[in-house]
């Protein structure tokens, strides 16, 4: 017990100290996390708008496929990636493997089916007649889509916040496309393993400290969006 | 200025227990009404003639000064020429005023003028004092004089109304025909409008159309329709024994 408060307390003062290794970890898993949720959010939604305007018979097996998407194996996803980038892979040209771009590539893979699946759910459910209305006022099919969105905003910005709930605390796919290298590609997530493994836990503890208080935010904000949207 | 809408037997069915087949004219400067029980098919009668759902047979045509639009459907900017007010108001999630200027916004309308039209609209319907409100906090007396009044913003040559006062108070209905009325005598615009109330119908229309089944059955003016039908079933609808 005594090891663990000690622990924890050497790792308040990682983060009231600001260690340089800590906050480049920090800052790196923010970038990765939040560049891809914003990549995320447009196709994501792009997504979501086409298959809502869809009338083709497709949108049938669309729907499941898009589902089923919502809960990809993070470690799967990081394995594809892992094999498109690799140098014998069809992306290999590109070396992008190892770096920031590659981990970014993965999360957009897990989070925009996760933003999409939401946003086509939000926008499914919302009251037929809005697009009714917005086309006995003259407006076009994408108009009309649109006034959609815009009324359902909150479940939408709900669907956002749960991509990056999902993208920055994950670790398998990260871990398999970005190396895990110090400095360069270590995020919180793939840090807090590698020093739990080697036994070092101050840092783990620091980084899990700030994980926590994120998903603790992201959680507040998406409990925040989903009241507005029910008042709404 | 949309001058004719002509509909040459259109079909519209939605399983083997319904199917709407008729046809209908419908003038510019008349207010037309549309009487008939319920489940006749008014509601999708007007769906149809607001270009708002597709015949799966017929011609629907609209006339104006300089021709004749023979596939009405894939035209956007006839149908923003044409409004639809629907019986139940759905308002967006904004203030009374952003819903008014709406139609104008999509129609790309700058802002000066959305809100001069906005103005007047509002006005018309006596919701002026409210235009900063949310809409979702009117009352549904004051929601339907919304819908009313995005319509009137929009000022379409065509305006067609589904049951536009239905379950409203006395005082909401009179506003809405006081505005449908105003709206009568700019003297260009063809106006349809869809109710269950006889008196409304004898108060605002010009001509009125009686549905059964799918089918007009009787058209006629106002003054002969309510004072001697022509069909047995327009007569036993005005004696209130079908409805």
């Amino acid at each position: 017990m005594g090891f663990l408060i000690e622990s924890t307390l050497k790792a308040v003062g990682i983060i009231t100290s600001l260690d340089r290794e800590f906050l480049s970890i920090v800052l790196l898993s923010l970038r990765v996390s939040g560049t891809a949720v914003i990549i995320a959010t447009a196709a994501g939604i792009l997504l979501a708008v086409c298959i809502y305007q869809m009338q083709s018979p497709v949108k049938r097996l669309l729907i499941p496929l898009l589902n089923t998407s919502m809960g990809l194996p993070p470690v799967v996803v990081g394995l594809f990636i892992y094999l498109l980038l690799s140098r014998s892979g069809p992306l290999g040209m590109l070396n992008l493997l190892y770096t920031p771009t590659a981990m970014i590539i993965a999360q957009c893979v897990l989070a925009t089916p996760i933003i999409a699946g939401i946003a086509h759910a939000s926008m499914i459910s919302a009251d037929p007649e809005i697009r009714f209305t917005a086309l006995c006022l003259g407006a076009s099919e994408l108009q009309a889509t649109l006034r959609v969105i815009r009324e359902t905003r909150y479940s939408i910005l709900s669907s956002v916040v749960a991509g990056l709930g999902r993208v920055i605390a994950e670790v398998g796919a990260v871990l398999i496309v970005g190396g895990n290298i110090a400095g360069y590609t270590r995020v919180m997530t793939t840090a807090i393993a590698l020093e739990a493994d080697r036994g070092d836990f101050i840092l783990a503890i620091a980084l899990g400290m700030i994980l926590l208080l994120l998903s603790l935010c992201i959680n507040a904000m998406l409990y925040i969006f989903q009241k507005r949207g029910a008042i709404d | 200025m949309i001058k004719e809408i002509i509909a040459k037997d259109i079909l519209r069915s939605f399983d083997s227990r319904f199917s709407l087949r008729c046809s209908i004219g419908l003038q510019s400067g008349q207010t037309h009404a549309l009487l008939g029980p319920n489940g006749s098919g008014k509601s999708t009668l007007l769906r149809v003639l607001s270009l708002l759902e597709r015949p799966q047979q017929g011609e629907l045509i609209y006339r104006d000064e300089q021709k004749n639009y023979l596939n009405p459907f894939s035209d956007l900017a006839l149908r923003r020429r044409v409004t639809l007010v629907n019986t139940r108001p759905v308002v967006f999630r904004e203030s009374v005023l952003k819903n008014v200027t709406y139609g104008l916004r999509i129609r790309g309308i700058g802002k000066k003028e959305c809100m001069e039209r906005a103005t007047m609209a509002l006005r018309l319907v006596r919701l002026e004092h409210l235009k900063d409100q949310p809409a979702p906090l009117l009352s549904s007396g004051e929601k339907q004089r919304l819908s009313l009044a995005r319509a009137i913003a929009i000022d379409p040559d065509v305006l067609m109304l589904d049951e536009p006062t239905v379950n409203l108070d006395p005082e909401n209905t009179e506003i809405i025909e006081e505005a449908i009325k105003a709206l009568h005598e700019r003297g260009d615009r063809l106006i349809l409008f869809v109710t269950h109330n006889l008196f409304q119908a004898r108060k605002l229309a010009d001509q009125v159309f009686f549905i059964h089944n799918g089918r007009i059955i009787e058209q006629n003016s106002r003054e002969r329709f309510f004072s001697a039908p022509e069909t047995e079933l327009a007569r036993r609808f005005l004696r209130g024994e079908i409805y």
